[in-house]
């Protein structure tokens, strides 16, 4: 009784790892296209072009632009797994150009608006009392 | 919160190393992608702007651990490493976008602060301008009124210097026109000018003979007298009777007494004021000619009338007067 409970349990631990080790290793030829992730990358991208990134970080929109295409070409090939890994790093890729260049514009403008607070203040400091 | 991510972060790798003890014990993208994770972690900005960017770079790195640990593919591996990696750095300009916007807000507070001061000191600045010209131009205005005043006040003193010397000159006119009409006067009175002023001398023929009594040629001087006192009313006159040697004296002096006061009497008659008369009797004295010849006594037979100056005072006769008796 306990022997065969103890068997069954080695069993389902055994057929438990087994899948485990068959869902993270094997790759499974009929994944299905990747189209929403796609989809998200190529939303990514133009929020990029939207934040001016081709300006501010045109390396990291080029490089989410050519995944994208690549990821598209997969797809043709019927290679759908090696396509979704492409889409979702052109998907990182852009929200990093987006973001970069977010941040580097609003570097500009809190230059700017220091700079006016200095010479607001120096006009002040100027003029007489 | 803080605390939770750090042991995340410790615990992560731990659990990564753990688990792969049994494989290569090192892949290169693996650990740059953990560095840039870590690195994130540990910087406070990003864990406290970028929360759940952070997050997501964590589950990211804990995805691509899992992977290696269960021997995945090495392309999946890289693939996983790469997405976290690249979520550790939009972590990271993540929280340097939040701090601009951060930044940029507080100055954008502190602009309007100074723009709020800029403008209250323009407008302080413009008040006092203000406030200054308007002290100017009530100092203007008050300095064009005392000019005013004193122009006023200027042509005041000419007008009434050139009145003044209208006056004078009118006084002297009137003065002159005075003294040409008193001159008249006098000349119809016949006076003669002598030591105690104009004397108007009314001879013997002017009386009946012997008598006090003023003949109609008397009367006629007398009237010109009352003329000349209506005319100039601050003068007085003296009116002194003289007779010559001939005959007693006592009646001499009453003789000279009355012919004095008749004059005086005939003058009050024709309205002059008694107070601007005086009448005295003085006999023989004071003869003017020698008594020894018809002529001489007729001369001394005689009423003086002394006019006064023009503050009616009289000087008294003295005796140097006397010419010498003969």
């Amino acid at each position: 009784m306990l022997r065969q409970r103890v068997k069954r349990a080695i069993g389902i631990a055994g057929a438990a790892s087994f899948a485990m080790m068959a869902a993270g290793c094997v790759t499974v030829a009929t994944t299905p296209a990747p189209t929403a992730r796609l989809a998200v990358a190529d939303a990514a991208i133009a929020d990029a072009i939207s934040a001016d990134a081709s300006r501010y970080d045109a390396a990291d929109l080029a490089i989410a632009q050519r995944k994208l295409a690549r990821a598209h070409d997969e797809v043709a090939q019927g290679n759908h797994d090696t396509a979704r890994n492409l889409a979702e790093e052109a998907a990182v890729d852009a929200r990093l150009a987006a973001t970069t260049s977010r941040a580097a514009k609003a570097a500009d403008a809190n230059a700017a608006v220091q700079s006016s607070i200095r010479a607001l203040g120096n006009e002040i400091a100027r003029t007489p009392q | 919160m803080k605390r939770w991510k750090a042991s995340v972060a410790i615990a992560v790798p731990a659990f990564a190393l753990g688990a792969c003890a049994v494989m290569p014990a090192h892949d290169a993208e693996l650990d740059d992608a953990r560095a840039a994770v870590i690195a994130a972690q540990s910087d406070p900005q990003i864990v406290s702007l970028a929360p759940v960017e952070l997050n997501s770079a964590v589950v990211a790195m804990r995805r691509a651990d899992d992977a290696w640990s269960n021997r995945a593919d090495v392309a999946d591996v890289h693939h996983l490493a790469y997405l976290a990696w690249k979520q550790a750095k939009i972590a990271t300009e993540t929280a340097r976008l939040k701090s601009s916007e951060a930044s940029i807000a507080s100055a954008n507070a502190e602009r309007d602060r100074l723009q709020l001061e800029a403008r209250t000191r323009d407008a302080q600045r413009a008040q006092r301008d203000a406030a200054r010209a308007q002290a100017q131009a009530d100092a203007n205005r008050a300095d064009a009124i005392s000019a005013q005043a004193r122009a006023a006040a200027a042509t005041a003193t000419a007008q009434a210097a050139r009145a003044q010397a209208e006056a004078a000159q009118q006084q002297a006119a009137n003065a002159q026109a005075h003294a040409q009409s008193l001159q008249a006067a006098l000349a119809d009175l016949q006076a003669r000018p002598t030591d105690r002023g104009m004397v108007v001398t009314m001879g013997d023929l002017l009386f009946d003979t012997g008598s006090a009594r003023l003949n109609p040629g008397g009367l006629r001087v007398v009237d010109h007298l009352v003329e000349f006192m209506h005319a100039y009313p601050q003068r007085r006159v003296s009116i002194e009777g003289f007779t010559d040697s001939v005959g007693n004296p006592g009646s001499n002096q009453v003789l000279s007494e009355r012919r004095a006061d008749a004059v005086r009497l005939a003058l009050i008659d024709r309205g002059i004021d008694a107070a601007r008369l005086e009448a005295r009797g003085y006999g023989e004295e004071y003869p003017v000619a020698s008594n020894t010849n018809p002529a001489g006594r007729q001369m001394n037979r005689r009423v003086e009338i002394v006019i006064s100056d023009a503050n009616g005072a009289i000087a008294s006769k003295t005796p140097t007067y006397a010419s010498p008796r003969g």
